[in-house]
């Protein structure tokens, strides 16, 4: 129980570049045509956690940005 | 004891006329002569001039190896002066060389062998004290003394000077004049000192000393104009050396219209008047005013530049940061983009994939149905313990077997092997 929330707490916390690294990985397994018919669904699930993921902070970067770029504009 | 020969008895007077009509004899006519006026002196009531004529090459303060004394009479030397100003600038002055035309004569008042001027070599004169001049000047530079006192750099504006002149002489006047028209804060610490005459070039050099001691920025030495005789003290080789070995920088302004003295050829600057050389002094002063505003203005301009430089460095910096944020933002999206459509595709082919496997499966499986086979007349022979009868081997007569059809099975019983 313990570890899971652990593992829960770390893929919350994964980098973009780490998740990004693991889509990576995920679409090779996909494209390899090895993939196992019972893994497809938890491949695919982890796939849109870990795009949710970067989604996300993608656009908390963006508007990050955007707002940094508001306070030079007004300097 | 009586002499073999009268001896000669004279009284004094006939003495002297004696010698004064053998000199007479001896030197019918005038004759020039060349030696260095010394102790040169005019009664004032009369008007005569008399000076020692010495040998020059005697050496100064010592006993000359040769001496006359040389009577010049009123009614000559202004004639004589003026021959010697009108060609040479000079006049009769101690320590010049001179060739003089003269009459050697005794004088029997005086009991004194006197030679009487009658006239002087203006050229001899003045080449003289020209090729001395020259030869002095070729010492001083040989010896790297012309250039010496010049070496001083005068690093901060010189306003305290020291003076050395005649106080109360015009060249006084102008020179404190023009120092405080300046505006600036001079401050002059003058020594009152004989400009010209017998011994002015010592009082010169000690007024130097003295001055020294007090370490002005800048030593002034100044007279107004005169005539050739009246400058010889700035030919001086004790006082060119007193000025190219000053630890102080020294300025000169001394009147003369046409060459320079040994003095001004020594000094640090030399200007042709006293007026000149406080000019030139209120330049040096300037010349640190404008090279401080240059240097103002050299570091505003510098700032500026920084400045500006920085500023259109930190705005390239801003737009290139702008720039690769957004781009790279741009990129990721697109890259997530690509992976979800990857990922959208991928997927629903690997279903197919495996459908499609399954299916093929399916039809082969189909395809090797056994009913299907029995349904098209062929059976299936199998032994009692139900195993699969596909040859004759072991199989022998009496042996029962069974044949399934596809509607039901027959046992039987087998009559014959053939093989």
């Amino acid at each position: 129980m313990t570890k899971e929330t652990n593992k829960a707490n770390e893929d919350s916390e994964i980098s973009y570049s780490l998740a990004l690294e693991e889509l990576q990985e995920i679409l090779a397994e996909l494209e390899s045509d090895q993939i196992d018919i019972d893994e497809l669904a938890k491949k695919v699930e982890r796939a849109n956690e870990l795009l949710q993921q970067c989604q996300k902070r993608l656009t908390s970067t963006q508007m990050q940005v955007e707002k940094i770029i508001d306070v030079l504009n007004e300097d | 004891m009586s002499p073999d020969y009268e001896i000669p008895s004279f009284s004094v007077l006939q003495l002297g006329n004696f010698l004064k009509d053998g000199l007479n004899n001896l030197f019918p006519q005038d004759f020039w002569i060349e030696g260095q006026i010394s102790n040169f002196r005019i009664v004032p009531k009369s008007g005569h001039a008399y000076f020692d004529l010495i040998d020059p090459i005697s050496e100064q303060g010592s006993q000359p190896m040769g001496k006359f004394s040389v009577a010049l009479w009123n009614s000559q030397r202004s004639e004589i002066d003026r021959t010697l100003q009108n060609k040479s600038e000079l006049i009769l002055a101690n320590d010049i060389n001179v060739k003089i035309l003269a009459h050697l004569d005794f004088w029997p008042p005086g009991g004194r062998l006197q030679l009487i001027m009658r006239d002087v070599d203006p050229q001899f004169t003045f080449g003289h004290l020209a090729q001395e001049k020259e030869k002095l000047l070729q010492n001083l530079k040989t010896e790297g003394l012309t250039e010496r006192n010049k070496l001083h750099i005068i690093s901060k504006p010189a306003l305290n000077i020291a003076l050395i002149t005649s106080i109360g002489s015009a060249a006084y006047a102008d020179f404190c004049d023009e120092l405080l028209n300046s505006n600036f804060s001079f401050n002059v610490l003058a020594r009152d000192t004989r400009m010209q005459g017998e011994g002015s070039a010592s009082d010169i050099e000690e007024g130097l000393k003295i001055v020294t001691s007090y370490q002005p920025d800048v030593i002034a030495i100044i007279r107004g104009g005169g005539s050739t005789s009246d400058l010889l003290s700035f030919d001086s080789e004790s006082l060119a050396r007193a000025i190219a070995n000053s630890s102080i920088p020294i300025f000169t302004g001394i009147g003369h219209e046409i060459d320079q003295s040994v003095a001004d050829v020594v000094a640090h600057t030399s200007y042709k008047t006293p007026t000149a050389c406080a000019v030139g002094l209120v330049e040096t002063v300037n010349e640190f005013i404008e090279k401080i505003l240059a240097i103002k203005t050299a570091v505003i301009n510098l700032s500026h530049n920084k400045i500006s430089l920085a500023q259109s460095h930190h705005s390239n910096l801003y737009s290139r940061t702008v720039t690769i944020a957004k781009t790279s933002l741009f990129n990721s999206n697109e890259n997530l983009k690509g992976v979800k459509e990857r990922i959208s595709v991928i997927v629903p082919n690997i279903i197919k994939r495996n459908g499609d496997k399954l299916h093929g499966f399916e039809d082969q499986i189909r395809a090797l149905d056994p009913k299907r086979l029995l349904a098209r007349g062929w059976s299936i022979t199998r032994t009692q313990n139900g195993e699969i009868i596909s040859s004759t081997n072991n199989l022998f007569k009496g042996d029962e077997i069974e044949t399934i059809f596809e509607d039901g099975t027959v046992k039987s019983t087998i009559n014959e092997v053939v093989i």
